[in-house]
């Protein structure tokens, strides 16, 4: 059989068992064993352990559970109650400007956890409840909440920029270090973005009351201590790295560990909650990992069949010039970031696309925060918005999933603003780690 | 109220037990970085441990992932079907995820049982047994993970829990 025809029946396969509801982490699975098996015997699924068995090798892997936990212990503490509390009295009286404060806590608390479920679930349970009180527009409310919150993965720890070094071979410091100003740049666009629209019609966005606001300077200082705690864990994660004195699992590590002080500073650590969140993570790992498993299972048995190869030769085939390739990969992103997670579409589509971006001379770490920006996206995108799930299941009952995703339309024009910015500037992303250098 | 089946409390309560080998990992990962800076005595050991530790807990994840039925599907067409329809749905996902384990397992064992059969070590500086514990592992997890998925066809289990969970 031709590879054509392969690819065509791998396809059609793995989109019928997603359609009928199989998990992504068996559907790949199951189409790569059925693959390695008829095409090259038995021996086709030892293949498929061994390469399992490589993948879970890794060390910087080990630093995956970590940044899960971090952010699995922070959502048991009220860290991001008192954060809230430290950014939103200074936000003054101007129109917007509790929906800024919280654009800001939802940068902090990405500068502290991995994974966006945690932080969509801590904004959805702190702020958003803030928000409506004051009386903002439920749409621009629910908007910021989905927004900020996904940045739980673009600015730095990012576990998908964990695993984008590893899938492509790419050095892990640089991308979390090129990914803070695309992040921060986010976060601008979001903050002018909510400005803009509460200066049209303050009643988007009313200020907080002068009572709340009438506070004294020194009152305010005092609130500043909830910001102690996570700014010392960013030092001691993110410092760390950045002063290459420790590799990325072992600042995870530290970054736990800096976790746990500041819960236990807080009178908040207990047996139980710990035991807690060690079992969520436990969880969390055994499905992102099989997911990957299987996502690196089928694009193992694909290449063995030539068919990395082949795609190679159909894009190639296109003879576009660098720049519309590009354009052509960010659109395939988008695509499949409708409908598919994360792991899938960068296990899938990086061995595909890392060798040809190389070819042309674009810089892998670059690509690798333009991948990052693309799954912002995919976090807003219906019908599989991860953001939109999460902040579903903690929002006030009365705010239906339609609601959700009609307020993420504009907040994705933002991002497909701030990925063309990237894609025309690289150095907003590369610059970073090239002064750390 | 029906009793939770046998393989449903053993994912748990493994899972439960080896989720402490993460804080393991974390202190051992702490300890190595104040024994390089502080005492400039780096470990040989340390890396291999919390690479192990790390691998156990993923493994057993999945087990614990599908006790939950936590895995990620797509928000699908499905969902809309009629209930009837939706459970023989259900049911064939189950068979066929046991399918993929039944075959995946039949490669890890095939890969696990001569590295067993050696003591295969790592060959690195602290030279373990590692890879020999590692493969077995990965074929006693895929295992479990099939009993699991057995054991959801058996009480004719729904895919998804009642309240969707996603991760990450």
């Amino acid at each position: 059989m031709s590879i054509e025809v392969l690819t065509i029946l791998m396809l059609a396969g793995t989109i019928a068992l997603l359609a009928i509801g199989l998990p992504f982490a068996f559907t790949t699975g199951l189409i790569a064993c059925v693959f390695a098996v008829s095409l090259f015997g038995l021996p086709g699924l030892t293949l498929i352990s061994s390469r399992t068995y490589s993948f879970m090798n890794e060390f910087v892997l080990a630093s995956v559970p970590m940044f899960i936990l971090m952010a699995s212990i922070l959502e048991r503490s009220g860290v991001a109650n008192d954060l809230f509390d430290a950014v939103h009295v200074w936000a003054g009286g101007i129109p917007g400007g509790v929906g800024v404060a919280t654009m800001l806590m939802a940068v902090l608390i990405g500068a502290t956890i991995g994974v966006i479920g945690g932080e969509v679930t801590l904004l959805g349970i702190v702020a958003l409840p803030q928000l409506f009180r004051l009386g903002y527009d439920r749409k621009l409310a629910i908007g910021t909440i989905c927004a900020g919150g996904a940045l739980g993965s673009m600015i730095p720890p990012s576990i998908i920029l964990v695993f984008f070094g590893l899938a492509g071979n790419v050095p892990i410091g640089d991308l979390l270090l090129a990914s803070v100003v695309p992040g921060l740049l986010l976060a601008g666009l979001y903050s002018v973005y909510i400005l803009v629209r509460c200066y049209l019609n303050p009643r988007m966005g009313p200020a907080a009351a002068d009572a709340e606001r009438a506070m004294p300077v020194i009152e305010k200082l005092k609130l500043m201590k909830g910001l102690v705690l996570p700014i010392f864990i960013v030092v001691s994660v993110m410092g760390s790295i950045y002063a290459g004195f420790a590799s990325v699992t072992e600042s995870a590590g530290l970054g736990v560990l800096g976790v746990l002080f500041a819960v236990w500073v807080r009178g908040e650590l207990s047996w139980t909650m710990l035991r807690q969140s060690l079992k969520e993570t436990m969880a969390t790992c055994g499905t992102v990992l099989w997911l990957v498993f299987g996502a690196n299972a089928l694009i193992g048995v694909y290449n063995l069949m030539g068919g990395i190869g082949f795609m190679h030769k159909v894009m190639r085939g296109l003879e576009l010039p660098p720049f519309m390739m590009l354009l052509v990969i960010m659109a395939i992103w988008i695509v499949l970031g409708t409908f598919l997670e994360w792991i899938a579409i960068m296990l899938l589509t990086l061995p595909i696309f890392l060798p040809i971006i190389k070819a042309l001379g674009y810089d892998p770490v670059w690509f690798g925060v333009l991948f990052n920006i693309n799954m912002q996206i995919a976090y807003l995108s219906p019908p599989f918005g991860g953001a939109c799930f999460f902040l579903k299941g903690v929002a006030p009952p009365d705010v239906t999933m339609k609601e959700i995703f009609d307020s993420c339309w504009p907040w994705m024009g933002l991002q497909l603003i701030g990925l063309a910015l990237v894609m025309a500037f690289p150095q907003i992303a590369l610059w970073l780690p090239r002064i750390a250098r | 109220m029906t009793r939770t089946p046998l393989v449903d409390r053993v994912s748990r309560s493994l899972g439960a037990a080896l989720s402490l080998l993460f804080l393991v990992a974390v202190v051992l990962t702490c300890y190595e970085v104040v024994l390089r800076y502080a005492f400039n005595a780096p470990t040989i050991w340390v890396h291999d441990m919390v690479i192990m530790l790390s691998a156990v807990c993923f493994v057993f994840g999945g087990a614990v992932a599908s006790q939950r039925r936590n895995h990620i599907q797509m928000a699908s067409y499905a969902d809309r079907a009629s209930p009837r329809v939706r459970r023989a749905l259900d049911m064939i996902c189950h068979v066929l995820s046991a399918l993929y384990l039944a075959m995946f397992l039949h490669g890890a064992l095939q890969f696990a049982i001569p590295s067993l059969k050696l003591m295969e070590t790592s060959g690195r500086a602290w030279d373990v047994p590692i890879p020999a514990i590692l493969k077995a592992v990965l074929a006693i997890g895929i295992a479990l993970m099939l009993a699991q998925t057995l054991s959801h066809i058996r009480h004719r289990a729904p895919q998804s829990p009642p309240s969707p969970e996603t991760v990450v």
